[in-house]
């Protein structure tokens, strides 16, 4: 059996999830806009979800609205959001996923200025230059991560959203990451908008949400049928939305057992790790993810290092999966100000409910085999 | 229950499901097809494959195929993508699309999107039938003309567009082609390889796969250009970003490739089940078809799966409600949530009411020769009750038909609902009867009137007959004040207020208006009874 050390790239269903998801993908269910018997039970069933996926971020059932993932998601927020004035400037972090880099970047076609926000070699905000860049002319966005998909580097939500309203601006959360690994609120996070995602929390693919506050108005950006209060057309995905609810669910229910699982898991791993020569973990010392571990290894190329690994068994990945395959190096290292190098050799280990101690020890083993075969060859 | 509304949404053909279970499973195949790892490259190989079958249906290159969410959001990308391409919007120049009144609401909407930001659209009517002819279509061409987007199965009446013919007339003028085909698409057989087609949308939950993905066809030769809409990450050759949901792509695969196999038998089946309702329902005196007549046969362009009838005569919320045994729908699933009558009955001439009394029933793999013999019964009895009921007709009031499953599906009050479907004291009094007095309220242009006739026995009423045309809780009001007023002083009768009938029969608030429209009835008989003393 392969060992999968890449849940952030996505999870496996968990099974009590897919039961029950069953009999919405097995059963007689209506399209949740019919009126009649069928079409009320999936409208239903809709709304449980909304309910439960909400209380993951402790949000009202009415700020959140489903979509078909995170991507649409954080497409919705920004292009979204900047679609209701007219052009002035919109902010992100410089480790932001690309699903929020390139709608921002996206906006530069519609007039806005568009700029990074300085993240340090730690995975954080440059305070100062974040502080000074927000008096520097008008601004309705900025947009930070809660948890960066690749470092697992934890950003201060609540800190970011004072400084940005200050600046009478509004704030996006990308959580997607952060989702049933860390405990945190919409409220108190600060953010006006947050994106979540179905499949990195055990949940099915195809079905993500975005949280938006009641005093903040967006235009839809898939027209068509008025879902979702109007924010997003096409018929819902009844049987990803009962799963994205029982995930949530789950993942607030056993979070707390899950970090220390994955605590001790992570421990064990960057022990071992740091007894090797030429090991850099990115973020560390910043707060970081419990489950997740990126590490640079000195002289080596991180691809050709995953695709030995794989040859192996063992499913790894070089940073985020939709970068996979580019031949362009991290663009969260580089964000980070890390050098080109130093960056093209990353590999990011992510742990997950079901990975084990024994995984983690044939992890290190073949991992450090290799490098000493490199080393005699 | 009988379910005749597969053109709302089709439940997973078990072929499918099982296509999907293995991708649901946390057995190596769970990958993101996107990681470049063993379970990256299973997950990225079943989606090709999926790929591979999803253009086969249409004859198109797997290239050609985008994966999306849904038809919604093949729709919004192609006409949004392909203006956005052409550098829309700009100052100081002109962009038009030409579309039809009867698209999807999806497309509609995305035009008038379009339209708030400087596009010029055409929405062109269709005719009697609901076709958009192709010489309707070249006569509304400009020379800024960026984009024709026509259906090619209308989801409500089931015309079918011309395509077969637009399409190469319109590759001659060298105006771009996007066809929604999400009605189409296992109905009737598609083939891009000879059909000059540049973007066409589908989805997979209209043809037995699962919700939550459709797909974009984009024409590579010679190439239909797009921006994208969605973005982050690069997937889908840059045309459509977001990790693909594995199970999903697969389910609709497989559904393509059963589709494509299960054609000619589908069509048969489809259209005689069709054929089979339309016999014994068009026996029901002024009923009307909506929509083309016949097959494809003979000019006519109806789609086997759905036939679309109006009942003049009955309000159409008290037909949607007298069949909870039946799930139909009254239109697009999609604009059922809102309360306006089909856009596309009034496009095709329909007044108000009388698309408002319409039906859409639909027909899919599981749909019986008994269920719709059944389905037809209780029809016919229902419209029968109804238009009994009706202030405007002069037969008797017939007893409530029987229905196996005469449940509450659409929630009425407990009260509202006893008294709809038993309707206690409906009807008249002889003509010429002695000590009658009668009146009414309402209009049939507000689809709500309501008659009372008291039977006087001095001042007192002996006895009280109702007649309505209207939703359920007007026919509810009727049937309660007939009973209410039995035995009561006829200067008591206009203390019953809309304020007491609402709680009385715990009326929500938007339907207020049926309180008050018992109110005025009474408040009539009484006027009326006044002027026959005086």
């Amino acid at each position: 059996m392969p060992i999968y050390l890449d849940y952030n790239a996505t999870t496996p269903l968990d099974p009590r999830v897919l039961d029950a998801m069953l009999p919405y993908l097995s059963g007689p269910y209506g399209n949740a806009s019919s009126v009649h018997r069928y079409g009320r039970a999936a409208r239903d069933a809709i709304e449980a979800a909304r309910v439960q996926v909400a209380a993951l971020a402790g949000a009202e059932a009415s700020e959140l609205s489903f979509t078909s993932g995170a991507t649409e998601s954080n497409n919705l927020a920004l292009k979204g959001l900047t679609e209701t004035t007219r052009p002035s400037r919109v902010l992100y972090g410089a480790t932001e996923h690309p699903a929020v880099l390139e709608a921002a970047e996206s906006l530069v076609a519609h007039g806005w200025g568009v700029e990074t926000i300085a993240i340090d070699r730690a995975g954080i905000v440059d305070w100062p230059a974040f502080e000074a860049q927000l008096t520097r002319g008008p601004l309705r966005l900025a947009a930070l991560m809660l948890a960066n998909n690749e470092t697992g580097v934890i950003q201060d939500s609540a800190r970011a959203a004072k400084l940005v309203h200050d600046a009478g601006a509004l704030f996006h959360v990308d959580a997607v990451q952060a989702g049933g690994k860390l405990a945190f609120g919409f409220k108190e996070s600060g953010a006006d908008l947050m994106s979540l995602s179905a499949h990195k929390l055990y949940g099915p693919k195809g079905v993500g949400a975005l949280l938006v506050k009641s005093h903040v108005e967006l235009v839809t950006q898939l027209h068509g049928g008025g879902q979702e209060r109007g924010l997003r057309g096409g018929t819902e995905n009844l049987a990803a939305i009962v799963g994205f609810g029982v995930a949530a669910e789950l993942a607030i229910a056993e979070r707390e057992q899950r970090i220390a699982h994955w605590t001790v898991l992570k421990a064990r791993l960057e022990v071992g790790l740091r007894a090797m020569p030429g090991i850099t973990i990115f973020g560390d010392g910043s707060p970081r993810l419990s489950n997740t571990v990126q590490f640079g290894v000195d002289g080596w190329e991180g691809e050709a290092l995953l695709m030995a690994l794989d040859r192996k068994g063992i499913a790894v990945s070089s940073g985020s999966a939709c970068a996979s395959g580019t031949g362009e190096p991290s663009h969260v290292l580089i964000g980070m100000g890390w050098p080109r190098d130093i960056a093209f050799s990353a590999i990011r280990v992510s742990l997950g409910t079901m990975t084990t101690e024994t995984e983690i020890g044939r992890f290190l083993t073949v991992f450090g085999d290799l490098r000493q075969q490199a080393a005699a060859a | 229950m009988i379910y005749l509304d597969y053109a709302a949404t089709t439940p997973i053909a078990p072929e499918v499901f099982e296509a999907m279970l293995p991708y649901l499973k946390p057995d190596g195949l769970h990958g993101n097809p996107a990681s470049t790892h063993g379970p990256g490259f299973a997950a990225r190989a079943a989606v090709e494959q999926a790929r591979a079958q999803v253009a086969a249906l249409i004859g198109a290159e797997p290239a050609e195929i985008i994966w999306t969410s849904g038809a919604t959001e093949s729709n919004n990308l192609a006409i949004k993508g392909a203006l956005e391409f052409r550098g829309f919007p700009k100052a100081g120049r002109a962009v038009h699309i030409v579309t039809s009144r009867t698209e999807h609401k999806c497309v509609l909407d995305t035009c008038r999107h379009l339209e708030t930001l400087g596009a010029r659209v055409t929405y062109l009517k269709p005719d009697e039938r609901g076709v958009v002819t192709p010489e309707a279509v070249l006569a509304a061409i400009t020379p800024d003309t960026a984009l024709v987007s026509l259906m090619w199965v209308n989801n409500e009446i089931g015309a079918i567009n011309d395509i077969e013919r637009l399409a190469p007339l319109l590759r001659a003028r060298g105006v771009m082609l996007h066809v929604d085909a999400a009605q189409a698409a296992g109905k009737l057989a598609i083939d891009l390889r000879t059909l000059p087609v540049d973007l066409l949308s589908l989805s997979a939950h209209k043809l037995y796969g699962p919700k939550g993905v459709g797909a974009l066809y984009v024409r590579r030769k010679p190439r239909a250009r797009l921006s994208p809409q969605m973005h982050g990450g690069g997937h889908e050759q840059g045309m459509r970003s977001g990790t693909l949901a594995t199970h999903q792509v697969v389910g609709f695969g497989a559904a393509c490739a059963l589709a494509a196999q299960r054609l000619d038998a589908d069509i048969a089946q489809f259209s005689a089940l069709r054929d089979a309702l339309w016999a014994r329902l068009q026996t029901i005196p002024g009923v009307l078809r909506n929509g083309p007549t016949g097959g494809l046969v003979g000019g006519e362009r109806a789609a086997p799966h759905l036939l679309n009838l109006s009942f003049p005569g009955v309000e159409g919320e008290a037909l949607r409600a007298s069949l909870p045994g039946i799930a139909v729908s009254s239109g697009s699933a999609c604009s059922s949530a809102t309360a306006e009558s089909s856009y596309v009955l009034r496009a095709l001439g329909r007044d108000d009411e009388t698309a408002n009394a319409s039906l859409r029933f639909s027909f899919g793999r599981m749909t019986t020769l008994a269920d719709i013999e059944q389905a037809a019964d209780t029809v016919i009895a229902q419209v029968a009750r109804l238009r009994a009921l009706s202030p405007f007709n002069t037969v008797a009031p017939i007893a409530n038909p029987p229905d196996a499953a005469a449940g509450n599906p659409y929630g009425y009050g407990s009260d509202i609902w006893r008294l709809f479907r038993e309707t206690p004291n409906a009807g008249r009094f002889p003509d010429g009867a002695p000590e009658v007095i009668s009146a009414e309220a309402g209009t049939p242009a507000a689809s709500s009137l309501l008659r009372l006739a008291l039977r006087l026995d001095g001042e007192r009423v002996a006895e009280a007959r109702f007649l309505a045309y209207g939703c359920p809780t007007t026919i509810a009001v009727g049937a309660f004040i007939a009973g209410w007023v039995q035995g009561k002083a006829m200067a008591d009768l206009t203390g019953l207020k809309a304020l007491a009938l609402r709680s009385a029969l715990e009326i929500p608030e938007d339907r207020a208006h049926c309180a008050l429209l018992g109110e005025d009835a009474l408040r009539a008989v009484f006027a009326r009874h006044k002027e026959e003393m005086a």
